[in-house]
């Protein structure tokens, strides 16, 4: 199955600067395996080598539904989805500011 | 170099001083231009923490999905992010070191007992080097 992957700016460095590329798979883990053999480093850049599951700083979205209230890698995606990979972002004052001026 | 626009500087302004006293935050959306971000637009996110919001803050992942989207259709990108320090410095913090991104701009705006102060702006110098990254932040000039 094609699937539109939406990829953030960190990553577009792997992907020639291409903002949307497209991957194949049956399930979120086989388009992450698919896109790696286009673009490889994708892959170790997504997911925990350790574990094989998006790392905790990621936010993996099929069209409007984030996968870890899905069924995370294993969530299935059909032709015409749309991947999302959303960076987690947070931060803040709670340990002080950083002296670096 | 952060060249950004005068109607981006205000919705800055205005919801760093909105959210008071808890951080407020918000998405930087427009283009890269060789080494400088050029921001037309800083929509506002929601801060998702609940428990120490004065403190920190948390993007809402649905926010960026629907604004980076909009974004992309109209041929711009998100390329950075901004949030504001409740009567703290508008420098890093070693909370926004550890969860940032490379290639973003990250814009910090400081507010002090609910007024404005002022915005300084930073890119990492390294890529999403995970898990515990080392990268450091260098200040990125706002023109």
């Amino acid at each position: 199955m094609a699937v539109k992957v939406r990829v953030p700016a960190p990553l577009q460095k792997l992907t020639g600067g291409q903002p949307e590329i497209q991957g194949a798979g049956a399930t979120v883990g086989d388009v992450i395996a698919s896109l790696d053999t286009k673009f490889p480093g994708v892959k170790d850049k997504l997911c925990d080598p350790a574990t094989g599951k998006v790392r905790r700083y990621l936010n993996v979205f099929v069209n409007d539904k984030d996968v870890r209230f899905l069924q995370g890698e294993a969530t299935p995606v059909k032709e015409g989805d749309e991947m999302s990979i959303v960076p987690a972002i947070a931060g803040g004052t709670e340990w002080g500011v950083l002296s670096i001026e | 170099m952060l060249v950004i626009s005068a109607q981006a500087v205000a919705k800055i302004i205005e919801e760093a001083q909105r959210a008071y006293p808890h951080e407020g935050c918000g998405m930087l959306v427009g283009r890269r231009e060789g080494e400088d971000f050029v921001v037309t637009e800083a929509p506002t996110a929601a801060n998702e923490n609940t428990d120490r919001p004065k403190v920190w803050y948390d993007l809402s992942p649905e926010d960026q999905l629907r604004i980076s989207r909009d974004a992309q259709k109209r041929g711009l990108d998100v390329i950075g992010y901004y949030h504001s320090h409740p009567d703290h410095p508008a420098a890093p913090s070693e909370g926004d070191r550890s969860r940032a991104f490379g290639s973003f701009v990250y814009v910090i705006a400081s507010v002090e007992k609910g007024k404005y102060k002022v915005m300084t702006a930073w890119t990492l110098d390294d890529e999403m080097a995970f898990p515990e990254h080392t990268a450091k932040f260098t200040r990125v000039e706002i023109k």
